[in-house]
C-alpha cells in the first residue's frame, strides 16, 4: 500500500467496493479537494444502495410472508415476478433522481481528476528550468 | 492449468517435480504427490506457491476448478492495488471496450459491407470495419464510466474493470475520447461522411439515450435494437457510399428484429437483478410483452428473410436455405411464449447465439449478384447501359469526333 489506491472487496449490502485512498505526503489542494469529493460520492452511494437494497430484501420477505399466509408455501416465478414489477414500479422516482445526480457527481469527479492532473503537470513543466 | 492436470495424469509416478505452464507462467506450482496409485484419478497433494492456499488429497479431476474458486475468493476477499501495470493495458483496453460486443458489432457491419451491391474494395473494407471497432469501444467504455454503481449490483457485470476500480473514470473516459475520434476520423476520411455520420449518431444514441433510459422507460429495449441494427447500415453505406436503399434498411430490420429474442430471452432469468438496480427492462416492468415481442420478432425475420430476394439482397435460394433455420428460431421463442422458464430462456438466448452468424454466412453465401456475376445477359444489359451513357454524354458536351 505504498502510493496508490486499494480497493476492498464488495460490500454485502451495497455492493459496492470501498476504497482506501492514499494520501500523498505534500498533498496539493486539487489532490486534496478530489480526493474529499471522491470520499464524499462513495459515501453517498454506499448510502442510497445499502438503504435500497435492505428495502428490497425486507419487502420481498414480507411478500413471501403474505403469500404464505394465504396459503402459498413456495412462490412460482410468475408470483415473484409481480413482486419484481412493483418494486421497480413504486422505485420509479427514486431512481430516476439517483440516476441523474450520480451522473452530475461522476462529472465533478472526472472535473477534479482533470484538475489534478493539470496541476501535476504544471508542477512538472517547473522541473525543468528554460 | 489443463495441461498441468493432465501432466499429473502422465507422469503418475514423479515424485517431485516442477511444472511451469506456458499459457499460466506466473502460477509456478511445485507439484509433490504422497500416495501413489496407478489409476488415472489420484490422489494427490498440492503444495501451491506461498500465496495459494495448500488442498490437501484431492481428486486430480477436481484440482482445477477447487484452486480457480480458491484463487477467485481470494481475488475477491483481498484488497488490492489498483496499481496500473503496462503490460496489462492492452487487456484492460480491450475489457473496457466489450471486445466480444465489438467483435460482433464488427462482423455485422462487415457483413453490411459485403452484401452491399457496389463493388468490394479491401482497404475501404479494412477501415470501415476498423472505424466501427473503435468507435463502438469508446461507447462501450463511456457506457461503462456512467454505469459503475449499477453494474455492481449485478451479478453478471459486478466485475467489470472499472466497478473494480481498476481503471479511473478518467483513464476509462480518456481511452473513449482518442478511440471515438480516432474512429470517426477513420470512417469520415478513409470511408465516407454518411459512415461517420452514421457512426457518431450511434455513439451518441447509445451513451446518452439508451444508458440513462434503462432506469426511465420501458422503451429502452428499442432504441437498444435501433442501435444494433446502425452497424450494418454503416457496413453498407461504406460500401455504396452512402446510398442506403431496401437491401439495406432490410439487412437493418434483420438486426433490430434479431434483438427481441436475442435480449428478452437473457433478460428474463436476471429479473430479481434488474427489479433491485432500477433497471426498467421488459421481463420486468411487462413480462407478457416480453414474451410475445421476442415470438412477434422472430416470426418478423422469417418474413424479412422471405423478403431478401425482393430486394435483390439475396438470391431466391436464401429464402429456402434459411427457412429451417428460422423456423427453429420461431419454435424456440414460441415455446418461450407458452411456457417462460429458465430453460426455454436459456435454449432461445444460445440459439440466438448461432442463429446470427449463421444467418450472416447464408446470407453473404446467397448474395444477389455473387454467382450472377458471370452470366452474360447481365453484363451485356451492363454495357449497353453504359454505352447509353456515353452516347447521352457525347451527345451533351458535343464532343468531335476524330476524324
Amino acid at each position: 500500500m505504498n502510493n496508490v489506491d486499494s480497493v476492498g472487496p464488495p460490500d454485502p449490502v451495497s455492493n459496492l467496493r470501498p476504497v482506501k485512498y492514499h494520501i500523498p505526503k505534500h498533498e496539493s489542494l486539487a489532490e486534496r479537494q478530489l480526493r474529499l469529493k471522491r470520499i464524499e460520492v462513495a459515501k453517498w452511494n454506499h448510502e442510497f444502495w445499502s438503504r435500497h437494497n435492505l428495502k428490497f430484501v425486507k419487502e420481498r420477505e414480507a411478500y413471501k410472508k403474505c403469500l404464505a399466509e394465504k396459503g402459498i408455501s413456495a412462490a412460482t416465478a410468475d408470483q415473484m415476478s409481480e413482486f419484481y414489477k412493483d418494486f421497480l414500479d413504486r422505485n420509479w422516482k427514486t431512481h430516476l433522481t439517483y440516476n441523474f445526480e450520480w451522473y452530475k457527481r461522476n462529472i465533478s469527479i472526472v472535473r477534479l481528476m482533470m484538475n489534478k492532473n493539470i496541476f501535476k503537470a504544471i508542477q512538472w513543466t517547473k522541473k525543468f528550468k528554460f | 492449468m489443463n495441461h498441468l492436470v493432465r501432466a499429473i495424469h502422465h507422469d503418475g509416478f514423479q515424485v517431485k517435480n516442477v511444472y511451469t505452464c506456458l499459457t499460466c507462467s506466473f502460477l509456478r506450482r511445485q507439484i509433490t504427490q504422497s500416495s501413489l496409485k496407478p489409476k488415472p484419478l489420484v490422489a494427490t497433494t498440492i503444495a501451491v506457491d506461498k500465496s495459494l492456499p495448500i488442498l490437501p488429497n484431492i481428486k486430480p479431476s477436481a484440482v482445477e476448478s477447487k484452486s480457480d474458486v480458491n484463487e477467485k475468493t481470494r481475488i475477491e476477499k483481498e484488497w488490492t492495488e489498483s496499481r496500473i501495470h503496462l503490460k496489462d493495458l492492452h487487456q484492460h483496453y480491450l475489457k473496457l471496450s466489450k471486445s466480444r460486443l465489438t467483435t460482433l458489432v464488427v462482423v455485422t457491419t462487415m457483413a453490411g459491407y459485403a452484401m452491399a451491391p457496389a463493388p468490394f474494395d479491401l482497404t475501404s473494407f479494412i477501415l470501415c470495419s476498423v472505424g466501427t471497432g473503435l468507435v463502438s469501444g469508446a461507447a462501450n467504455s463511456i457506457n461503462q464510466y456512467h454505469e459503475v454503481p449499477f453494474d455492481a449490483q449485478m451479478s453478471r457485470t459486478k466485475n467489470r474493470l472499472l466497478v473494480r476500480g481498476i481503471l479511473s473514470p478518467l483513464h476509462a473516459l480518456s481511452f473513449a475520447a482518442v478511440s471515438g475520434s480516432l474512429g470517426l476520423m477513420t470512417l469520415y476520411y478513409g470511408v465516407n461522411p454518411v459512415t461517420a455520420a452514421l457512426g457518431a449518431a450511434n455513439l451518441i444514441l447509445y451513451t446518452s439515450i439508451y444508458t440513462p433510459m434503462k432506469r426511465i422507460s420501458i422503451l429502452n429495449t428499442w432504441v437498444g435494437s435501433v442501435v444494433g441494427a446502425i452497424p450494418p447500415l454503416m457496413g453498407w453505406a461504406g460500401c455504396t457510399g452512402g446510398v442506403i436503399d431496401s437491401g439495406g434498411l432490410l439487412l437493418a430490420g434483420l438486426l433490430y428484429a434479431w434483438q427481441f429474442p436475442h435480449f428478452n430471452a437473457l433478460s428474463w432469468n436476471l429479473r430479481p437483478d434488474y427489479s433491485r438496480a432500477g433497471y426498467r427492462m421488459m421481463s420486468v416492468t411487462n413480462p407478457g410483452l416480453c414474451r410475445r415481442t421476442a415470438l412477434r420478432y422472430t416470426i418478423g425475420i422469417f418474413g424479412l428473410c422471405c423478403a431478401a430476394p425482393l430486394c435483390e439482397l439475396t438470391n431466391i435460394y436464401f429464402s429456402i436455405a434459411v427457412a429451417p433455420l428460422n423456423a427453429y428460431f420461431v419454435y424456440l421463442a414460441w415455446k418461450f411464449h407458452q411456457e417462460s422458464d429458465s430453460k426455454t430462456s436459456r435454449s432461445l438466448f444460445r440459439f440466438s447465439l448461432i442463429h446470427l452468424p449463421a444467418l450472416m454466412l447464408l446470407l453473404f453465401v446467397n448474395k444477389h449478384s455473387l454467382w450472377s456475376g458471370n452470366s452474360k445477359p447481365k453484363e451485356n444489359g451492363e454495357i449497353i447501359t453504359v454505352n447509353k451513357d456515353e452516347k447521352i454524354i457525347s451527345t451533351i458536351f458535343k464532343t468531335p469526333e476524330p476524324l
